[in-house]
């Protein structure tokens, strides 16, 4: 376990030596969220300014916004691991991974989690800064801290296995991850803030698995508002059921893997 | 005009092999597919919720966003096809070795390029489907269009063309002599995103930065405003005009410095 541990620790360090190589890259991942960040900050801001009713904050959405998209590389929300498990499996690459000492599932964690290294610290400060906006979590608040996070973590956890997983049994599977990821993004909050839909739609979506995916821990560390506890169950109970049910696909798609190839 | 002629053979040529490769991967069409219509449904839901919440937005109304949607979204399309694509394309030749081959080949290399990575049937099978569902849900009636201000707005978006495609290839140059390029690259995506707003109520140095760093505000935002209401954007133009000329000059200058300073950053 320590061993497989060093081994993905290892991986991950190697894969961040690219940025010593060309560190131009380190500019280039920067100026992207940059501009991101610029354009997105610029919308709201016109939104809240020019709209007919005012009935949105600017610095309310903005603070919502760096947190939410802040949490990118740490959960993989943009299907990084889905992208380059598809990757591995279409250019063979999945064949040299196992029968290596290490877990094939956990391999491409540790690649992608080196290659995202300056999108992790980038999202780290977007987090700060939009917790400091707009007040950041509160003391009663923290009661919902774990529960959330765990729920965050399987679910992202569950989506990348199981679209990863596509890559078995379609060789042109990224296009289709793209499309799932524009709809779940828009789901789970990202584009636009669930607190900003209608009372139905909300009601609708807290019954699905993807405002626990990132929505409440956004809500969370805003320190604005708070997830309902009856939410937070609902998002455990997708959690577990689809992270499982992940672990099924894999193994089901890595057995015809073997057995047939692709 | 021997040398359009050649040009045109070359493009005509490397489009058959593309539609042969279409045909053959006809799992990734459908996907592709699906992905544009995907985004497009969203954006317009994305639209729909906003506009239900905001009543309006600096003047515009939701018909009047969902214009320029459309408008962003050929904008894009045309900069993704015939800039992105070509310059990732650029990036990969370079990394792995085949640039020094492109060079060997008898045909204009520039144009070589851009037309073995424009895939014009993708544009029209993948993407053609998706323009048309907005076209059909915008009330054309209410929009005050007139030939003119389309012609202007063509123009704008031509000029934003042009700098987008300057600026990402000063962004790219690293990779002739480091050899990678690919998050620069990436750049693309970002300042293409989140375009959609309207163009006379950016801050000022918002407006200032379309003529150079931000040049989707020009071929989207600035494009949509001047075919809707000409008169709160007429004053762009000479400098989008001035800005692209510089572009082209600037473009022209880099390609042959580039070329003359590579040596086979793969190798």
């Amino acid at each position: 376990m320590l061993s497989q541990i060093k081994l993905l620790l290892a991986m991950c360090w190697f894969e961040a030596q690219r940025f010593r190589a060309y560190p131009l890259e380190i500019v280039g991942g920067l100026g992207s969220r940059l501009a991101e960040l610029a354009l997105f900050i610029t919308f709201w801001l016109i939104v809240g300014r020019f709209s007919a009713n005012g009935a949105i904050r600017p610095l309310d959405v903005i603070s919502y916004y760096m947190i939410i998209t802040g949490f990118m590389p740490f959960f993989y929300l943009g299907f990084g691991i889905a992208g380059t498990t598809i990757e591995m499996i279409k250019n063979g690459e999945l064949s040299q991974v196992l029968i290596k000492p290490v877990n094939p599932l956990l391999y491409p964690w540790a690649q992608r989690t080196g290659q995202n290294l300056i999108n992790v610290l980038f999202g780290l400060l977007q987090i700060s800064i939009g917790m400091y906006i707009s007040g950041g979590i509160k003391p009663h608040a923290w009661q919902f801290l774990v529960p959330v996070v765990l729920n965050m973590a399987l679910l992202n956890a569950a989506f990348n296995i199981a679209i990863g997983t596509l890559g078995f049994y379609m060789i042109e599977a990224r296009p289709l991850k793209n499309s799932l990821l524009v709809l779940i993004s828009f789901l789970r909050g990202e584009r636009m803030p669930i607190f900003l839909m209608p009372a139905n739609v909300v009601g609708f979506l807290m019954l699905t698995p993807f405002p626990a995916s990132q929505y409440h821990l956004a809500i969370l560390l805003q320190g604005t508002r708070l997830p309902l506890w009856h939410d937070v169950w609902v998002g455990t109970a997708w959690g577990v059921t689809l992270f499982l049910a992940s672990l099924w696909l894999w193994k089901r798609g890595l057995r015809r893997y073997e057995a047939v190839g692709i | 005009m021997k040398n359009l002629l050649r040009n045109v053979r070359l493009a005509v040529a490397v489009f058959r092999v593309q539609a042969q490769a279409e045909k053959a991967y006809l799992g990734s069409f459908w996907s592709s597919t699906v992905s544009k219509l995907m985004y497009n449904a969203v954006f317009i839901t994305f639209i729909d919720l906003l506009f239900r919440r905001t009543g309006n937005i600096g003047g515009y109304s939701k018909n009047d966003f969902i214009f320029l949607l459309l408008v962003s979204q050929i904008g894009w399309y045309i900069s993704f096809y015939g800039i992105f694509k070509a310059l990732s394309g650029l990036v990969e030749t370079v990394r792995n070795g085949a640039f020094d081959f492109l060079l060997l080949k008898p045909v204009p290399h520039r144009s070589f390029l851009y037309a073995s990575n424009l895939q014009p049937y993708d544009f029209l099978l993948t993407a053609m489907p998706s323009l048309l569902i907005v076209g059909s849900i915008i009330h054309w009636s209410t929009l005050e269009l007139t030939p003119v201000s389309i012609l202007l707005g063509a123009l704008i978006s031509l000029c934003g063309i042009v700098i987008c495609n300057t600026l990402m290839f000063v962004l790219i140059t690293p990779v002739f002599k480091a050899g990678e390029a690919t998050d620069i690259l990436n750049i693309f995506h970002s300042i293409s995103s989140a375009v959609q707003m309207p163009y006379s109520k950016l801050p000022f140095f918002m407006r200032i930065m379309s003529l150079t760093l931000l040049p989707h505000l020009l071929i989207s935002a600035a494009a949509t405003e001047l075919i809707l209401r000409p008169a709160n954007a007429l004053w762009i133009i000479p400098p989008a005009v001035l800005a692209a000329g510089i572009a082209i000059v600037v473009f022209q200058w880099l390609w042959r410095y580039d070329l003359k300073n590579y040596t086979s950053a793969s190798s």
